[in-house]
């Protein structure tokens, strides 16, 4: 216990009040802000949160968790655990995911979007869960490329899927668990286009989400750390 | 400290970085010896349970530090030589940091690496230099009993080695470390093992480190030693000014010292080992 609270202080320097955070947090809230306010379109809201702002912010918090193999190996040294040096990264990565949601979910229940409270809480813990599965590649350059991949380029490709799906067809049961997993904003909007209900598929990928962060923490306690 | 090792091996596709090793020794000083890509980096990081090897096993104090990694970690800190460190955490934080979790020596050592200096500057803006002294300076202030260093002193400057291999002295920790230094291994180390290609080509204590009549003369230039060539001594090698030679009388060097022909002499030690078996030559 006391080494996981070294490493939550560890990880903690450097994350907030950082310039740039704010900045972005700032700067999402008032767009979501003013979409809800002014434009009154949640499709607007989804694709703005879904394909800039979130993706942005989870990949700067996920930057800040992702270390070079030199420095896990110096960290270990220091914090002297290895099960301390995972958690204490999930830890920070929850602490900063949380201005976001909180901003995020007061916004849709003041504009009484309810409905979109699970896929945005599915969508965070799916960020939760990649970037601890890439902070486990101990190679910042290799880790920004996945990230990049699955914060941008899967759910963009996602709504391409959908826009040039044909009229009637639905995806099968893999697909649209992917989607729900990868981009659930996206597959709430376009529910009746798959095989999986809106509950089941988010549920499901909140729960993939939480296999994979244990099943990556056992692939960290055990992997080799070279440099 | 007691290390076994059995058929230890380690390869990174056909290279072997440790080849089919056994090794059974215990010592308070232990220094690993090599040329560039011995072995020595991959041998502490087994021994520190960063790497498993690929064949055979390795034990530390009777663990098999790459199976119990979190145990390892509580009576062994070790540091590795880092150029740099991609952290944006700054060097008072990471005092804090240590001084949180350990005590007693963490003054000195501030002192002696001269911490307060940069305090201010972040880890991954430092130079290489200090960047090895926050590492150091990380693992020597554990309560570990056991430090493994990777090359402790090679960005420091003479100074700081010099103190810092004072205090290392005077400490009652057991070390494992490697150099490519002969001068920091024998002020260091009380046992020690040569590698060359992932083999283990010598091991032994000080004793038999210094049992050969083999001596560093110390030449004013290097085309000195023509002058001394009808002397009796057998010329080992030359490194620089440095002169091993292997002599049977040491009578006949202190001669040479008092002709002025050359400016001094020592036994040699691990550099006899490296000319006897052709290291670095």
């Amino acid at each position: 216990m006391r080494n996981i609270t070294s490493a939550i202080k560890w990880y903690f320097k450097g994350l907030f009040p950082h310039p740039f955070t704010e900045f972005l947090l700032l700067f999402t809230l008032l767009t979501q802000y003013s979409i809800l306010e002014y434009r009154k379109d949640i499709v607007l809201f989804i694709f703005v949160s879904e394909y800039i702002f979130l993706p942005l912010y989870s990949i700067f918090l996920g930057l800040h968790i992702i270390r070079e193999s030199n420095v896990t190996a110096f960290e270990l040294s220091l914090i002297k655990d290895w099960g301390a040096v995972y958690y204490g990264k999930l830890f920070v990565l929850l602490v900063g995911y949380i201005p976001v949601a909180i901003g995020s979910i007061g916004l849709l229940i003041l504009y009484n979007n309810y409905e979109l409270i699970l896929p945005l809480m599915t969508r965070i813990t799916s960020y939760i869960a990649i970037n601890m599965c890439t902070s486990v590649l101990l190679s910042t350059s290799f880790a920004l490329v996945i990230l990049v991949t699955f914060n941008f380029l899967i759910p963009v490709s996602s709504l391409i899927v959908f826009q040039t799906l044909p009229y009637g067809q639905v995806l099968d049961y893999l697909t649209s668990l992917f989607m729900y997993f990868t981009a659930p904003l996206t597959s709430y909007v376009n529910f009746e286009r798959m095989s999986i209900s809106i509950t089941t598929g988010l549920l499901t990928s909140i729960i993939i989400s939480l296999l994979l962060i244990l099943l990556f923490r056992e692939i960290f306690r055990k992997r080799e750390i070279s440099f | 400290m007691r290390i076994t090792a059995r058929r230890l091996s380690k390869n990174f596709a056909s290279v072997y970085a440790l080849n089919n090793i056994t090794l059974d020794l215990e010592s308070k000083s232990i220094c690993l010896l090599g040329p560039n890509g011995s072995g020595k980096t991959t041998f502490l990081t087994i021994a520190v349970g960063l790497r498993h090897p690929t064949q055979g096993y390795l034990e530390l104090n009777d663990f098999k530090p790459y199976q119990e990694r979190d145990k390892v970690l509580k009576f062994l800190s070790y540091a590795f030589s880092a150029s740099r460190l991609q952290i944006g955490v700054k060097v008072k934080d990471l005092i804090k940091t240590v001084k949180a979790e350990n005590f007693g020596d963490a003054e000195e050592l501030m002192q002696i690496l001269g911490l307060n200096n940069f305090a201010n500057r972040k880890i991954s803006n430092l130079s290489s230099g200090q960047t090895q002294i926050c590492v150091l300076f990380t693992a020597l202030c554990s309560n570990s009993n056991i430090v493994v260093l990777d090359e402790p002193f090679s960005h420091l400057d003479p100074q700081k080695a010099g103190l810092l291999m004072n205090f290392l002295l005077k400490r009652d920790k057991e070390i494992l470390f490697t150099t490519h230094i002969a001068e920091e291994a024998e002020t260091l180390g009380e046992y020690y093992i040569i590698l060359d290609n992932g083999k283990v080509i010598w091991s032994g204590d000080r004793k038999e480190l210094y049992s050969q009549e083999i001596y560093e003369v110390y030449l004013f230039t290097r085309d000195d030693f023509a002058k001394i060539t009808d002397e009796p001594l057998k010329l080992l090698t030359i490194l620089g000014r440095t002169a091993l030679v292997e002599v049977s009388d040491i009578g006949l060097l202190k001669e040479l010292v008092e002709k002025g022909l050359i400016l001094g002499f020592k036994k040699a030690g691990v550099r006899s080992i490296y000319a006897k078996h052709n290291v670095c030559n």
